[in-house]
């Protein structure tokens, strides 16, 4: 069966006419956006207007995570559904296996307009003849997300505004703030000096989390990623208080977004979905950028709207969600079945006020051959090849500062945690490997 | 080049000469403007836009400006344009009129912008406003760039205001301030220059520099460089 007679096969059909009115989808990528950088979720070092007015009308889920803390690989699993070592994206630049669809050719065949603006990576930066699944608008690609956003989001209004409606549409903004801070990081002696420039209102830097200093035992691949270029907590601050100047333009870009779904009367049938790839060290455990299981760089903003179909103002923080979530969701509400073997579930139903199963763990690959299951509770974490685990109890240590693997009291947990993940990778079905 | 600090600077603070350092390659060969520039009268400057890191030498892009007077105030124009990659032309043009006050409170601006990508595709955005029902002191990213040419080169209150930018966001909590002199070697001898520091949400801190006769010659914000252009001059 070729993948549109499986779109169309009769039950989809049937599902597609029984809502004629089928939503937009505008999905609103991130690049390296924390979960908690945002003033709706209690962020006070960032203002972010335009993001809080989605979250107010909308589902935001508090519990959400990235399939892997880098970026072609979180991508390939968000366009798939499928984890990304079954994509074949297991690290940055790579191309997303041949016979795998994303979700631009799934709902193309399904019946949608397809449309994506802005950054790729899979494994090009920006390629507009190698963009399976979407017509591409002519701005886009890998650079400063201060000079390429405000192109995006104009061209995606300006398609917004401009376009044919003889058919519903889904259209992919993916931004590159505030990925930008990774030059902060790469070059920090030309961006970060002793002294910042905010220096003499210290008020405006942000204080250093609460586990700056915190290095747990951990697996030897992640003991090396704490960063050693700034030499004193000013510059940390600074760092900070540029990351959180990007989250702002970030917010402006989904302003200019949801401006133009706004002027065009469709916000009851669009369905706005905003996340990010991956979250942002943000000083936390002495990290910057991402490539850890740790919270600050797994954890990503999920927010869903669409006034009148989906709940408003609902901050979710009892469900374990993913990013491979968001393909059996977008052909939920398409009215389309779901590719075989996606390892995500929809997340209509608790969208609509319904309960949802499934969601009772989430799972993350690190730097190819690390691992994290996450439950309601703990977060495991393990290397191949490294005897050295981690477990952490997310509810009494949210921080994620003191890794209980050695703590006898937990070995029922520990094995419990253990065969989860056993289980969970023995149901993927990995990529071949590149010859 | 020779950075040597000649405004008083509080020690606690990053060296105005910080960001020009990152500039480096650039400035080796800079020339400076020698006409006279009267700020208050109609003058028109075109900036060479670099980023500061990769292929520093390479302009991005540039940003031409002209003003003239206008309604008791002035009229600035704008035309700027960029790559945005590989066969992709970023263009804007535009204009705002204000007065001409420490802040160069804009009362109307427009604003097109039209992106040409490979195989014919473009985009065009359009944008207008005017200040008529906002309140406050209020400045506008481009009109900013008339402001710094007219503020006196030595310390004063820091002005806080809220900040429009080309297609209409109101930024707020922004502030503008002077921040002492810096004298750099040029192939023509020394050239001082006065920085103003920009801060607020939603941009990175701006710092603007400008020559003795006000005019402005650098202008930088994190990753984004301005350098004027002695050639279109």
């Amino acid at each position: 069966m070729t993948r549109r007679e499986f779109t169309l096969t009769a039950p989809a059909v049937a599902l597609a006419q029984a809502k004629p009115q089928r939503p937009n989808f505008l999905m609103i990528l991130c690049d390296q956006l924390s979960l908690d950088a945002i003033q709706a979720h209690g962020c006070k070092w960032a203002r972010t207007p335009n993001i809080d007015r989605l979250i107010a009308r909308g589902v935001t889920f508090m519990e959400s995570h990235s399939t892997n803390p880098v970026c072609s690989p979180a991508r390939s699993s968000l366009l798939t559904g499928r984890m990304p070592v079954e994509t074949g994206v297991v690290t940055n630049g790579l191309a997303i296996r041949d016979g795998m669809p994303n979700f631009g050719q799934w709902l193309r065949d399904g019946g949608y307009q397809t449309v994506y603006s802005g950054k790729w990576h899979l494994p090009e930066g920006w390629a507009p003849d190698n963009t399976a699944g979407f017509d591409v608008l002519p701005v886009g690609g890998q650079g400063q997300g201060s000079q390429m956003d405000p192109l995006v989001s104009a061209a995606c209004a300006s398609w917004i505004r401009s376009r044919s409606k003889e058919k519903p549409y889904l259209l992919m903004a993916s931004l590159l703030q505030p990925h930008d801070i990774c030059y902060w990081c790469i070059n920090p002696k030309e961006l970060v000096t002793s002294h910042s420039p905010v220096a003499v209102d210290s008020a405006l830097l942000p204080e250093l989390p609460p586990n700056h200093r915190s290095r747990p035992k951990a697996p030897a691949i992640l003991d090396k990623l704490a960063y050693k270029q700034f030499t004193s907590d000013e510059q940390w601050r600074y760092y900070l208080y540029a990351y959180y100047r990007m989250v702002e333009m970030l917010d402006l870009d989904v302003g200019r977004l949801l401006q133009a779904v706004e002027m065009a009367g469709e916000l009851d049938s669009t369905v706005v979905i905003f996340t990010s790839d991956h979250g942002e060290g943000g000083g936390r455990h002495q990290h910057v950028q991402k490539w850890y299981p740790y919270d600050e760089a797994v954890k990503v903003p999920l927010v869903i709207s669409c006034p009148g179909r989906i709940r408003e103002g609902y901050r979710d923080i009892a469900h374990l969600v993913s990013t491979a979530d968001l393909m059996p969701t977008l052909c939920d509400y398409a009215g389309i079945k779901t590719p075989p073997d996606i390892c995500g579930t929809s997340l209509r139903p608790f969208l609509e006020g319904k309960p949802i199963e499934g969601h009772e763990f989430v799972a993350a690959e690190v730097r190819v051959s690390g691992r994290m299951i996450r439950t309601g509770r703990f977060k495991y974490v393990r290397f191949a090849g490294d005897p050295v685990e981690q477990l952490f109890d997310m509810r009494d240590d949210p921080w994620e500062m003191k890794n209980l693997i050695d703590t006898p009291g937990l070995s029922a947990e520990i094995r419990a945690h253990r065969k989860l993940l056993d289980d969970f990778e023995a149901r993927m079905k990995p990529a071949p490997k590149p010859a | 080049m020779h950075l040597e600090i000649i405004g008083a600077q509080k020690p606690d603070h990053m060296p105005l000469d910080f960001p020009l350092s990152l500039m480096k390659p650039l400035l080796d060969g800079f020339s400076a403007p020698v006409e006279t520039f009267d700020p208050q009268k109609a003058w028109n400057t075109r900036y060479l836009t670099y980023c500061l890191v990769g292929n520093v030498k390479v302009p991005t892009g540039f940003v031409a400006l002209d003003r003239t007077s206008a309604k008791g105030g002035f009229m600035l124009r704008v035309r700027s344009e960029h790559s945005a990659g590989k066969d992709r032309v970023h263009r804007l043009e535009g204009e705002v009129s204000g007065a001409t006050d420490e802040l160069a409170t804009p009362r109307e601006w427009r604003a097109t912008g039209d992106t040409a990508g490979a195989r014919g595709t473009r985009l065009r955005s359009n944008w207008n406003g005017s200040t008529e029902k906002l309140s406050g002191k209020l400045s506008h990213q481009w009109s900013l760039l008339d402001a710094v040419q007219r503020l006196p080169q030595k310390p004063f209150p820091k002005l806080s205001f809220q900040y429009i930018t080309y297609d209409g966001a109101l930024l707020p909590r922004h502030t503008l301030a002077y921040r002492g002199a810096v004298e750099i070697q040029t192939g023509q001898g020394k050239l001082r220059l006065h920085g103003y520091e920009q801060l607020g949400g939603g941009i990175l801190p701006w710092i603007y520099y400008t020559a003795d006769s006000g005019r402005l010659l650098i202008a930088v914000s994190g990753l984004e460089a301005w350098l004027f252009d002695g050639a279109a001059a």
